[in-house]
């Protein structure tokens, strides 16, 4: 069986990604497109207001914006593809390096989010649906209600208060010291990910809840109880399993989420990750910069969809049976 | 009378009316209200913790956190409901136009949308405010786009629900355009959706607003707004806290509000 599926599943991910590479170059030349239309002058970006015409026509030169749009663009994608990102405007340094740098800050920040928020938020989903109507699963609903609203900065802002002004338990900046081991550098990001967490773990344990529930009311869970199952069985064996996969695509689908959160986070707790350098970025408009880090998010956003599409199709038989065939 | 009775049976949904209520009620009458002019700075009372004087204290310029807080109800009130009516407007056409023409039409909608939908809101603002300049009306527009994709799809899956109604079919028999049969005959059948959806999305651009604003996307200093606020009082938190306290509270209380109407709503 699974020798006859897999050029079945190996065609249908070359397809999805081609797909996703065809997109990804559809959102670079929006990209690129989107800042040459927009009006606001980039010699009189970086010279400001008061430039003489001369030296701004000096700055386009220099800068190769003279030159016709599709060469421009050809060029900086082919210097993307080479590796040679090109110079950011405002610190002079090249791009790639420092991208590099704070990308990888940012997934140690995302990975340990989200290690925390996956268990929490499924364990949370099972155990409002196993109670359903009683008082854990309504304060459950409640929290999580509660708890899918508020934004980040301002739950940010009440653990600050709370965990490092009045109870100096933690720090309330996550710039972390050079050679600080792994347990100091968790302790640095703690309030960080609390903050972080409460949206994403509210969206999970509804998801969660929401499916358990559906699967305990059905047919096939009924015949197991009454052929004399134990609970634990019948949960851990059959709801469960069918409950767990709708909770995969909902986490694929908050990655968008959570990187809008970590722009947010990285923010208010100053810590050096791809959100933060975006939002100086944007807010010195450094052009070349700003392009680089979406088309980099745009790239790390696509690729963990694909990845969740793919747990999918490996956890869930009737997908994998259908992809091979050919349906999909 | 009966919804009045029925909110009894639920106080948790009265309460929440109560505060939008009043929120509305000073994001109109602030200028009545306010002790002190919301950008009126004082420099020998700087920081001052909550007294008599100053309810919620000063800042860092000395100006009276209170009413800085009144005056600032009315920007996010305004930004917020100006992004969300554009936004359920231009996602209504979209969704409409979708489910009635079917075929390429829709295919071509719903996959843009989607790819709309695959981007933070964040990134996609971070690019549009760094060429624009951060401003109220860009603010309006960038969420109003993230917001129509999620309300043309439901308005989308409830017009495919009415469309091959024999009320659409008679329309057509009797040789009315298109335009009229979206907006005359499915258009009121849904309307009850969208007010679901309109208080739904409004909770949404309520997040959205408060948190490009705190970011610096929105209105800029001095204008008194809540998100700003917090951000600016960030760097003395921890010499005066309750400058940061009083607007993160109040956009909380705003956005808890909301959600609670917005979710006894939909069920």
């Amino acid at each position: 069986m699974a020798g006859s599926a897999a050029p079945g599943l190996l065609r249908y991910f070359a397809k999805r990604l081609g797909v996703m590479l065809l997109l990804l170059t559809l959102v670079s030349v929006l990209i690129f497109a989107m800042v040459e239309i927009l009006p606001g002058d980039i010699g009189n970006l970086i010279l400001g207001q008061y430039a003489t015409a001369e030296n701004v026509e000096q700055v386009r030169r220099d800068l190769g914006l003279d030159r016709a749009l599709y060469v421009r663009y050809a060029d900086w994608m082919g210097g993307f593809l080479t590796g040679n990102w090109g110079d950011s405007w405002r610190l002079g340094t090249p791009i790639a390096p420092l991208i590099a740098g704070r990308l990888y800050n940012s997934l140690i920040l995302a990975s340990v989010a989200f290690t925390v928020i996956i268990p929490v938020g499924v364990a949370a989903g099972i155990a409002s649906a196993l109670r359903r109507g009683k008082l854990t699963d309504r304060v459950i609903n409640g929290v999580s209600v509660v708890s899918i609203t508020i934004p980040e900065f301002v739950s940010s802002m009440f653990l600050i208060l709370f965990f490092s002004l009045l109870l100096p338990w933690f720090p309330s900046s996550a710039r972390i010291p050079d050679g600080a081991g792994p347990l100091e550098t968790l302790w640095f990001l703690v309030l960080p990910i609390v903050a972080i967490s409460p949206v994403l773990v509210g969206y999970i344990a509804r998801t969660v809840r929401a499916s358990m529930v559906t699967e305990l009311e059905a047919d096939y869970t009924r015949t197991a109880v009454l052929k004399g199952l134990g609970f634990r069985t019948v949960i851990t064996r059959h709801v469960l399993r069918n409950a767990l996969l709708p909770a995969i695509t909902v986490i694929a689908n908050q990655i968008a989420w959570l990187i809008g959160g970590l722009v947010v986070i990285e923010n208010v707790f100053n810590y050096p990750g791809i959100g933060q350098l975006l939002l100086q970025a944007a807010l010195v408009q450094d052009v070349p910069l700003l392009e680089a880090i979406v088309l980099i998010l745009a790239a790390v956003l696509m690729l963990s969809n694909l990845a969740a599409d793919l747990l999918y199709t490996a956890f869930n038989p009737r997908v994998r049976a259908q992809v091979a065939g050919g349906a999909a | 009378m009966r919804h009045v009775r029925a909110l009894r049976h639920s106080p948790g949904v009265a309460m929440a009316l109560l505060v939008l209520l009043v929120w509305v009620v000073i994001a109109v009458f602030w200028p009545q209200l306010v002790p002190y002019g919301p950008t009126e700075q004082e420099l020998t009372s700087r920081y001052e913790p909550p007294s008599a004087q100053h309810w919620l204290g000063t800042d860092n310029l000395g100006r009276d956190i209170f009413s800085r807080i009144l005056a600032g109800s009315r920007s996010v009130l305004i930004v917020s409901v100006a992004s969300t009516t554009l936004g359920v407007a231009i996602g209504t056409a979209i969704g409409l136009c979708a489910a009635f023409y079917r075929g390429k039409v829709d295919e071509l909608l719903m996959r843009s949308l989607d790819l709309l939908m695959a981007f933070p809101i964040i990134v996609i603002a971070s690019v549009v405010l760094a060429m624009l300049g951060p401003s109220r009306l860009n603010l309006v527009v960038v969420i109003a786009v993230m917001l129509a994709p999620y309300n043309a799809r439901v308005v989308r899956s409830a017009v495919l629900s009415w469309r091959d109604r024999d009320f659409v079919a008679a329309a057509r028999m009797r040789g009315e355009s298109g335009a009229f049969i979206l907006f005359r005959e499915l258009l009121p059948n849904i309307v009850g959706t969208l007010n679901v959806e309109y208080t739904l999305r409004l909770a949404l651009s309520i997040f959205a607003v408060a948190t490009l604003s705190f970011l610096g996307f929105g209105i800029q200093p001095p204008t008194p707004d809540w998100g700003l606020m917090v951000s600016e009082g960030r760097p003395f938190y921890q010499i005066a806290p309750w400058v940061v306290v009083a607007p993160a509270a109040a956009i909380a209380s705003l956005i808890v509000a909301i959600n609670v109407v917005a979710q006894k709503l939909r069920s």
